[in-house]
């Protein structure tokens, strides 16, 4: 490669190396190798490709997107951290290697075939991006350009998923004589929606079917759309677009990133471009771009990373903490949050029913909201592609800890009200929403350390217990598992306020003794 | 200082070409010294240009040009140690070798910048000057630039650079013609030999006549060292594992040079398996000193909780009250 190509370098494997004993043998290749192009520069075997996601990963942020913010932070060692003004906020220099949301939760996505809205002021490169990961996936720029669906407000059905053809209209008998001229993007592995709130809400309706259920349809016709990424974008998810953004749709979104302000500091990289007439997305490397094969591959191995037990566990008492509203229900499965949102009763009126709990302690207060089954899937995914993206083969806690504010953005409401935000030292967490979330994992990891439930965790050992099946289990057992469970609810039940993650205990107590009670009916059913 | 006529009229025949280069290279490297570029032009490349058949003197020019710039671009010419490292290899030793570095210039020569970079990185400047002497000197012995790369190698073993001691032998056993008077040998005969004896000791001197001598290694990073705290060494097969903190190096001694190379915690571990008895050849510490069969050397530290290890050739000697590991020939 000619020294001048310096948009197109990308970065030499491996990007993240590990601490893996090298093989100390030498060969002449070591000596010649070096700064200057030689011929002794390795011919690199294929590369894993967690190693070339990575290598997209720094091509884009070394020459494509200036965005020199490393929001995800990994330590090594313990960082150096600063105070900085009259808030104290602490600005950390991280002593491992740290990313940008901005690129990496768009790449995640690309790797996973998910949802990635990016949010923020026009200008910030929220549509470039979008594009780059279109380029990635190996279509040409100017396919990725035509296929992109800007949102207006006169956007259309037939606009967005393709019309009758017009001969077809007229000489048909029947529905299934007339043929539809499909949009092109609905076949690609990319999918990117420019200004999404500008929809209007009918077409938005037909914009959900496709990202939902992954098809089109029109006048009876059905388009199957490959699994693909999908990118959208909004200059303001706050309501700001043309049209409301319907909430299915929005629940659809796998995760919000905030494109960052520009930092004038890096104004000499505009200035390089703009001299040399260079736009990144026409620019990029074949080395790093993934064909389809290559992306149904990385999807399964992110998939085949593993989430540890212990992890899984922090997950649940987190998501726990959330969804419980004992004013909501008067049956015990019906204290929830859902029934409250289901049933129109005000919100503050339902809040000032509530007594006992502490409101500040309890992470639930903090919420109007719960999680969504979809929401913990995509924590999940998101969790084991980071974990791949760093090299990994499991989730460590710090890649959850990480990916969570940005899959739990929007969707996980904050009530501005709770008495958490009225402290002068949270001020901050009402307009910064992957902070609060952040640091509301903190604090359920905390609780859950303190309440030592590695170590002691009976909910869980009945679990396990379950789990082994009950081929051979005979009544005698039966019975003296169901008087544990019984046991345990009361020692729960005895003098305890009722917080979520003890909530969800109970329930899992009461499906086991369920589960216990109908197969003991079936033992005595057979004589 | 002026440029000779030679390159002068390649320079003038292709002004817009090596101009744009430039341009492009200013725009590539911010930092880009115009200034620098200029004097290794006049100082470095002129005379190899000047040097070079006029039939093949329009390719050299333009093939080597790229390659200024980018080492200009790099920042590794100029007034310190590693420009001026590099500015003697190609003004003093290429200048010898010119021919060799045909059909293809900007190869040999980046690589050979390459080699003295590494070196002058892994091994120390004084290592990086020794391997230019002698490629300066042996050089010219290579028929051709394949054989020249294979060359550099031993002369980088010779040098001290102890990490290519296996490859070199290698070399040595396939090339004895071209490599016996770098290694101080009368006749190729003797290399053949050589690479044998100091494949099975590495402080062998029956050839070399290089007198073997206690080595120190280490230095605490306060002072620019490897070592954050008082070593830890286990003998391995290669040379010696050290642990020092949280860091692991693998340390290689051999009759020419030391060096030490990141290592792991694993191979640290690992290395404590091993088990070296020689029972017959024990070092001995006594009345301050260490002897072995070899030698023998005298101890500045506290005895207390002094340390010795040993592999098959090498005894290491280290202290909690010293960065520095000693290491000489057990037998």
């Amino acid at each position: 490669m000619s020294p001048f190509n310096i948009f197109q370098r990308v970065s030499k494997a491996p990007t993240k190396p590990k601490a893996t004993p090298r093989a100390h043998q030498f060969d002449v290749a070591d000596l010649y190798q070096g700064p200057l192009e030689s011929s002794f520069d390795s011919k690199a075997p294929p590369l894993a490709l967690d190693e070339k996601l990575r290598q997209a990963y720094f091509w884009i942020v070394n020459s494509a997107i200036i965005s020199p913010h490393y929001d995800i932070e990994y330590n090594d060692a313990p960082p150096q951290s600063f105070a900085v003004g009259d808030n104290k906020r602490r600005l950390t220099l991280p002593s491992g290697q740290s990313y940008s949301s901005y690129v990496l939760m768009p790449l995640l996505t690309f790797a996973t075939r998910r949802k990635c809205l990016f949010v923020g002021g026009p200008g910030r490169g929220k549509t470039a991006s979008a594009i780059l990961m279109g380029v990635l996936a190996g279509y040409p720029v100017k396919d990725v350009r035509r296929a992109m669906q800007h949102g207006h407000p006169q956007m259309t059905i037939a606009d967005l998923l393709g019309n009758p053809l017009p001969a077809d209209l007229v000489n048909a008998q029947s529905m299934e004589d007339i043929r539809i001229a499909w949009r092109s993007w609905l076949g690609m592995r990319v999918k990117i929606i420019d200004e999404y709130n500008r929809i209007p809400t009918r077409t938005q309706s037909a914009l959900l079917t496709v990202m939902g259920d992954n098809y089109a349809e029109v006048l009876n016709h059905v388009f199957e759309c490959p699994d693909s990424a999908w990118y959208l974008t909004a200059n303001d998810d706050q309501g700001g677009g043309t049209y409301q953004v319907i909430e299915a749709l929005r629940d659809r979104i796998d995760v919000i990133v905030q494109a960052l302000s520009f930092n004038p500091r890096f104004l000499n990289d505009l200035l390089v471009r703009i001299e040399e007439k260079v736009r990144p997305e026409e620019i990029v490397p074949q080395e790093i771009v993934f064909n389809e094969a290559e992306i149904d591959q990385m999807n399964d191995d992110i998939l085949a990373i593993e989430l540890p037990e212990p992890l899984r566990r922090r997950i649940e008492f987190f998501t726990s903490q959330f969804e419980m509203s004992e004013a909501a229900g008067a049956q015990f499965e019906y204290m929830t949050k859902d029934t409250a949102r289901l049933s129109a009763v005000e919100w503050a009126q339902l809040i000032a029913s509530e007594s006992g709990r502490d409101r500040l302690k309890d992470l639930g207060c903090q919420t109007l909201n719960g999680l969504s089954v979809r929401n913990l899937m995509t924590l999940i995914v998101y969790a084991k592609a980071l974990a791949y993206f760093r090299g990994n083969t499991a989730v460590e806690l710090e890649d959850l800890r990480q990916v969570l504010p940005f899959v739990l953005n929007d969707k996980l409401r904050p009530d501005h009200d709770a008495p958490f935000f009225a402290l002068p030292e949270n001020a901050a967490y009402r307009s910064d929403g992957i902070s609060w979330l952040r640091h509301m994992f903190d604090l359920s990891n905390t609780e859950y350390e303190r309440l030592r439930l590695d170590q002691d965790d009976p909910v869980g050992d009945l679990q396990r217990e379950f789990s082994q099946g009950l081929e051979g289990v005979n009544e005698s057992q039966t019975r003296t598992r169901i008087t544990k469970i019984e046991r345990l609810v009361a020692e729960f039940c005895k003098g305890k306020k009722l917080y979520g993650h003890l909530y969800d205990d109970l329930l899992k107590l009461k499906y086991l003794h369920q589960r216990y009670t109908n197969y003991l009916q079936w033992l005595r059913s057979q004589g | 200082m002026s440029i000779s006529k030679e390159f002068a009229d390649i320079l003038r025949a292709g002004r817009p070409q090596f101009n744009a280069q430039v341009v492009k290279a200013r725009h590539q490297y911010p930092n880009f010294d115009t200034e620098a570029f200029n004097l290794f032009l006049q100082n470095c490349v002129d005379p190899l240009v000047a040097k070079i058949n006029s039939d093949q003197r329009g390719l050299f020019c333009v093939d080597v040009f790229d390659l200024a710039i980018d080492l200009v671009g790099r920042g590794l010419i100029g007034g310190h140690v590693r420009g001026q490292l590099i500015q003697n290899l190609w003004n003093d030793a290429v200048v010898e070798f010119i021919s060799l570095l045909l059909p293809r210039p900007s190869e040999v020569l980046a690589s050979l910048t390459n080699a003295l970079l590494n070196l002058e990185a892994s091994n120390g400047s004084d290592v990086g000057s020794e391997w230019m002497t002698l490629l300066r000197k042996y050089a010219t012995s290579a028929p051709s630039s394949e054989v020249l790369i294979q060359l550099g190698v031993v002369f980088a073993w010779r040098a001290g650079a102890p990490q290519y001691r296996t490859v070199a032998l290698r070399i040595i056993a396939e090339y004895p013609d071209f490599t016996y008077q770098a290694l101080g040998l009368t006749n190729s005969a003797q290399a053949l030999e050589l690479s044998q004896t100091l494949g099975s000791n590495p402080w062998d001197s029956s050839l070399t006549g290089v007198k073997p001598f206690p080595r120190t290694i280490g230095e605490f990073t306060g002072l620019g060292g490897e070592l954050s705290q008082p070593p830890k060494v286990r003998p391995c097969p290669a040379g010696f594992v050290v642990e020092s903190g949280d860091r692991y190096f693998l340390l290689i001694v051999d009759c020419f040079g030391q060096m030490l190379l990141p290592s792991s915690k694993q191979e640290f571990n690992e290395a404590s398996q091993q088990q070296y008895p020689k029972d017959n050849n024990l070092p001995l510490l006594k009345n301050g000193s260490v002897f072995t069969k070899r030698l023998t050397l005298e101890i500045d530290l506290p005895l207390e909780e002094l340390q010795l290890v040993w592999n098959d050739y090498s005894v290491a000697i280290y202290s909690p009250y010293s960065f520095a590991i000693r290491v000489m020939p057990f037998v």
